[in-house]
């Protein structure tokens, strides 16, 4: 008797079903990497705002040291160092599994920390394009999934997903995605509103691996609503596991 | 099947390695390899060696003796530096500069993970220019001995300098300081009807402390300023520092406390903190006694007191102004053991709020005044009109005899406070309360009366995020306990004031302020109006301070102070 065509499909069908992750591992897999350093990293990074004609309106610096604590979660402390009427500006935010993140925002001219309201994830951070939600990735965290046809960006082959967030306080309406297949960088981000329309869009425009880690050293955040561009560029990056706990409290944002 | 492995064999062992648990997968590599008849590379742990197989493998980041993402470029895990051009960045302008698709190049060794930051000096500072007039109208022109000295135009030019030096995460030395010079256009109703140009220079040395800083206790030593409270407009639990009282509505808000040679320690018992202060020798707030718009002696002060003080000014040249101003007045400053003060504060933060308990054993900021009654009775009886400081010196030599006619004396207080944060939606709510078992409050007859105060402040605050955007609404309510039967200067029984401050910035440069107390009672207001156009940290500020209020509030005691004021300042 041939068995060879029953052995094929029941070992080699199933196999390439399973060769491929599913939309949800994938997801998983994105959340785990830490693009900008903020998930057990210090990073040295400068921010470029440019309006709509392309123009250099603003440049920021900081300084940012991060841990992750609690499956996903992320601790992080940036201090700014430029312009000079930010110089000296802290900012906290300790990831919460339920409910708002914890976000206080330190002025070195009244020497006091101020708790800022977790509700405003949808703002910009620091008056860039960022949102406080784009760098919390919340809305990936708590989102369904679901994949599209694979597509490449530049000459990487990609995942393409359809991300749904599903928090109460979700920034977008709908996210697409395109993962890099090798290392499950996100290389393409599409941010939609409630009502379909294209908000936002970032870009990744060069990857660096640092001592086995992958972070996005340069990504271009795109405001389509008024065609404003934010570059975030680590100029600096060194991953560490071991900053302790105590660098991430209001005691330590004081310090100046 | 029988035989050696053919396509199908090698396609099965594939699927099988690549979809069978991460156990079974090492298994399955070490025995296909040992069918090559070639010793295997072992599969090497933990993170970050590179993956065993040569190509990447999706599911090789579920084996445990992989390394997961970070295998992708299949090579020895060397840094590594990739652009991007998928030529579809939606919506941004031409970026020439971004480089095409290359090869996965060697990056630059990247930065060794330190167990620990090294050295970091940093400078910072600012510098402004500001020019101020003085938009109240005199009642009376000519001479009148009575009059006390108005200051049409200032000119302030300041700079300051801060220093702070870290070694590590263990040690920081913090210095400050801050030259103020100050010019000032009088119209001063002298004999002579001259007008008198006066200028006053003043460099400090604001921060200079050190600081020790363990995992659980920071301990800094020296010169330094320490906030309590977290309300913005009425900052009753921010009693640490002294005050200076001389500019309190233009100056730089870090030049309103005098930093206080303190030692402070902190301790954190995670959700509680612990902070401890202690300043052993005193430190006075700073305020004028007569001369500048701010001074305590204006024109509701009672006609005698201002003829004195007017009659003195005459004897001191105009630039000394300053120096002397402490010798107008017989001033008792406490020293050695009685000088000093301390405090705690408790704070525990969870669930999204903040609490803070304090207590300060401290000196009230202003001093108790007592005038003699016969000084008083004396100077009640003098006609200015025809004195000349030369008659002064039969008073002064009554005084000598009989003993030093004024007193201003710094008394000792408990303060005890809480204050109380926390967000709701894009606001954030604080409740502040404060108790001071002594506070010192004035007539127009420099007569000072000390009584007990409770005092609380409702806040709340609209927030985006930015710091150059944000609307802060604040109630403040004071009950004075066991009043005086006079009129005191600015207070009632129950005084109660509501505070606004609203910051928007447009354009990215263009920010238009307003800061506003308004008593509600008594009525009184003080409002900050100010436009600011801003580039990084240069800014050019225009803008206006209005006084006024009903007669007898503070509003109306200082009213002379409305003004209008063009600033530059640089930050660097």
């Amino acid at each position: 008797m041939n068995l060879r065509l029953p052995l094929v499909i029941a070992f080699v069908v199933p196999c390439l079903g399973w060769a491929a992750p599913s939309p949800r591992q994938v997801l998983d897999r994105v959340l785990e990497v830490d693009p900008w350093g903020m998930s057990g990293a210090e990073v040295s990074a400068k921010v470029t705002l440019k309006d709509g004609s392309g123009k250099a309106t603003r440049e920021l610096a900081f300084n940012g040291r991060s841990r992750q604590y609690a499956g996903n979660l992320t601790k992080s402390l940036l201090r700014f160092s430029a312009p000079a009427d930010l110089a000296g500006v802290g900012f906290l935010q300790n990831q919460q599994a339920e409910g708002d993140d914890e976000r206080f925002l330190f002025l070195p001219d009244l020497k006091k920390s101020k708790r800022i309201a977790g509700k405003l994830r949808s703002q910009a951070f620091m008056g860039t394009d960022f949102s406080y939600a784009d760098l919390d990735r919340r809305d990936l965290r708590q989102s369904e999934v679901k994949a599209l046809a694979d597509e490449a960006v530049g000459k990487f082959d990609c995942y393409h997903l359809d991300v749904t967030p599903k928090g109460s306080d979700a920034e977008y309406a709908r996210i697409e995605l395109w993962v890099r297949k090798d290392n499950f960088m996100p290389l393409r981000w599409h941010m939609f509103d409630a009502g379909g329309n294209h908000m936002k869009s970032l870009t990744a425009l060069e990857v660096q691996r640092v001592s086995g880690k992958w972070f996005l050293t340069k990504s271009r955040m795109v405001n389509l609503k008024d065609s404003r561009t934010t570059e975030l560029v680590l100029e600096k990056v060194s991953p560490r596991n071991d900053i302790p706990d105590e660098e991430f409290t209001v005691r330590t944002l004081e310090k100046s | 099947m029988r035989g050696s492995p053919g396509l199908l064999g090698a396609l099965l062992a594939a699927c099988w390695v690549c979809a069978s648990p991460p156990a079974v997968a090492a298994k399955a590599v070490r025995s296909k390899t040992s069918q090559g008849k070639k010793k295997p590379k072992k599969p090497v742990c933990p993170k970050p060696e590179p993956c065993p197989e040569p190509e990447p493998c999706p599911a090789c980041a579920a084996c445990p003796e992989c390394p997961g993402p970070d295998a992708g470029s299949g090579d020895t895990g060397q840094d590594v530096v990739e652009t991007i051009d998928d030529g579809s960045s939606v919506g941004a302008p031409e970026t020439p500069e971004v480089a095409p698709a290359a090869k996965p190049s060697p990056a630059p060794p990247a930065a060794a993970p330190t167990s620990a930051p090294g050295d970091k000096l940093e400078a910072q500072g600012w510098t402004r220019v500001e020019g101020r007039y003085g938009l109240w109208r005199e009642p009376s022109s000519g001479s009148d001995p009575l009059a006390v000295p108005y200051d049409r135009v200032e000119g302030h030019g300041l700079l300051s300098l801060r220093l702070s030096y870290q070694r590590g995460r263990s040690f920081a030395l913090v210095a400050s300081g801050l030259l103020h010079e100050a010019v000032f256009w009088r119209t001063q109703i002298a004999p002579d009807g001259s007008s008198r140009v006066r200028d006053r220079f003043e460099g400090s040395l604001r921060e200079a402390y050190l600081g020790v800083f363990f995992s659980s206790l920071d301990v800094r030593v020296g010169q330094q300023r320490v906030v309590w409270g977290r309300s913005d407009l009425f900052t009753i639990n921010d009693v640490v520092n002294a005050t200076d009282l001389r500019d309190p509505f233009l100056a730089e808000s870090e030049a309103l406390h005098v930093p206080t040679l303190l030692l402070r320690a902190d301790a954190d018992f995670d959700p509680m903190q612990l902070q401890f202060v202690f300043a052993p020798i005193f430190q006075r707030s700073r305020f004028d006694l007569y001369g500048g718009n701010w001074a305590a002696v204006q024109p509701s002060v009672a006609g005698k007191y201002r003829g004195l003080v007017n009659l003195m000014s005459q004897l001191v040249d105009t630039s000394l102004e300053n120096e002397a101003a402490p010798l107008f007045m017989q001033t008792s400053l406490p020293t050695g053991a009685d000088g000093f003060a301390g405090g705690l504060r408790y704070n525990v933060s969870g669930e999204g709020i903040d609490f803070a308990l304090y207590y300060h054993y401290g000196f009230v900021p202003t001093p108790e005044l007592t005038v003699e009654p016969w000084f008083s009775d004396l100077l009640g009886t003098l006609d200015y009109s025809v004195m000349t400081p030369y008659d002064l010196r039969g008073i002064i030599d009554l005084a000598q005899a009989r003993g030093a006619p004024l007193k201003a004396t710094y008394v000792h207080r408990h303060h005890v406070g809480f204050d109380l944060g926390g967000t709701v939606g894009s606001f954030a709510l604080k409740l502040e309360g404060a108790f001071d078992s002594k506070a010192f409050f004035y007539t127009v007859d420099l007569a000072s009366y000390g009584r007990p105060t409770v005092q609380g402040v409702a806040s709340v605050e609209y927030q985006t995020g930015e710091v150059g955007k944000a609307v802060i609404l604040e109630l403040w309510y004071q009950r004075l306990i066991d009043p005086p039967d006079v009129a005191l200067i600015g207070v009632a029984t129950d005084s109660l004031a509501a505070g606004l401050v609203a910051r928007w910035t447009f354009a990215e440069h263009l920010e238009v302020e307003i800061r506003s107390v308004v008593g509600i009672k008594p009525f009184g207001y003080l409002a900050r109006p100010q436009l600011a156009w801003k580039q990084g940290g240069f800014s050019v500020r225009v803008g206006a301070l209005l006084v006024g209020g009903s007669s007898g509030t503070a509003g109306d005691y200082f009213s002379r102070n409305q003004a209008a004021y063009l600033a530059v300042r640089q930050a660097f």
